[in-house]
């Protein structure tokens, strides 16, 4: 964290971005990126491509920083353009078609063979307690729009109207789905919890 | 066999239906005509209602259930309106299932948020930096087309 901007929240960070500070405006997007990356690996994207769409998003974040009118909105905001991200870069890879090729990279003698990485990669070590990787795939079990929903509160802490707004729906289901997902959760993890 | 102007055939197709209630007046009237006269098709009706009770029972403990745990999730969350909360606490201190379910989510609650903590200050990234790089870059490059657009218009001209 930059000490200049120490004592600076949230909102009084966007109000000086939108006024071309630069600097706030990189505080800014550093203070959120952690956030966006936890809840896209939540949501399983593929880890190969988590750096990709949060370098997308925050990218999006910074250009229409201006756009902004409410700076207390700025949590719902971001988690829209997060979805929308998201979402978008699933559809592309169902639309993406499969690649054929006669090319042989075999016959390419002075290539060297390449020996696959079975390792642990850094995602896993992350979760190599076991817990966490109950969690996480607790949570790989719900259905997509509870998995937003109990992510974006309990990991990101959002209210039940931030959420409502992000996931363009009513607090009725906002609710309706934290208790579900919760519900579920509960008995996935159960019996793991001491 | 034909009874109440139905065969037993039909009987068994309409029998689901018939148990959700989702037969109009005259059907309904024809299948219990035929289930009054034909043991067989009574004993099947039996062994469907019986199935459809018990679902019918799951269905609304499942209901009352995730309902509980709106309500706690509301409460713990702190979203519950204030008017609300004096009734919930005296429910709460009432029946116990309630009481068991808030330890429960006040359990889960916290197992999710250590997890997700130690997985969000466990990432690397370094991506705001690149993002302000690729931000300043594309502005100069807007301004060049800027200028050099500036420029054709004002040869043009």
């Amino acid at each position: 964290m930059k000490l200049k901007f120490k004592n600076d929240t949230i909102e009084s960070l966007i109000n000086k971005a939108q006024d071309d500070d630069f600097e706030a405006l990189e505080e800014l997007l550093r203070r959120e990126e952690k956030n966006i990356y936890a809840t896209l690996y939540y949501m399983n994207a593929k880890c190969d491509d988590i750096s990709d769409l949060v370098q997308e998003i925050l990218f999006k974040v910074a250009k229409n920083i201006k756009k902004l009118r409410n700076p207390k909105t700025f949590r719902a905001w971001l988690n829209q353009i997060t979805i929308r991200q998201f979402y978008d870069s699933l559809r592309k890879k169902q639309k993406m078609p499969i690649k054929i090729t006669f090319e042989n990279d075999y016959d390419d003698k002075n290539k060297e063979l390449e020996i696959p990485d079975n390792s642990i990669t850094p995602h896993e070590c992350i979760l190599n307690d076991e817990l966490d990787l109950v969690i996480k795939k607790s949570i790989d079990k719900l259905k997509e729009p509870f998995k937003m929903t109990i992510v974006m509160r309990e990991l990101q802490g959002l209210s039940y109207d931030e959420i409502a707004q992000a996931t363009n729906s009513s607090i009725g289901t906002v609710k309706s789905r934290i208790a579900r997902a919760r519900c579920k959760l509960q008995e996935y993890i159960k019996p793991y919890m001491c | 066999m034909l009874k109440g102007n139905l065969t037993c055939t039909i009987v068994g197709k309409l029998l689901t239906h018939y148990v959700e209630d989702n037969l109009d007046r005259k059907c309904k009237e024809m299948v219990s005509i035929h289930l009054r006269n034909c043991p067989l098709c009574m004993e099947k009706y039996m062994v469907v209602k019986k199935l459809f009770n018990e679902a019918e029972k799951k269905r609304k403990l499942i209901k009352e259930r995730e309902n509980m745990y709106e309500e706690i999730s509301l409460y713990i969350d702190g979203e519950m309106e204030k008017s609300r909360i004096n009734d919930f606490e005296a429910t709460l201190n009432k029946r116990k299932e309630y009481e068991e379910a808030l330890l429960n989510i006040s359990k889960l609650k916290r197992t999710l948020n250590n997890s997700f903590y130690k997985t969000k200050y466990n990432i690397e990234t370094d991506i705001s930096k690149k993002v302000m790089e690729r931000l300043k870059t594309s502005g100069f490059i807007n301004r060049i087309k800027n200028a050099v657009e500036r420029f054709f218009t004002c040869f043009h001209q």
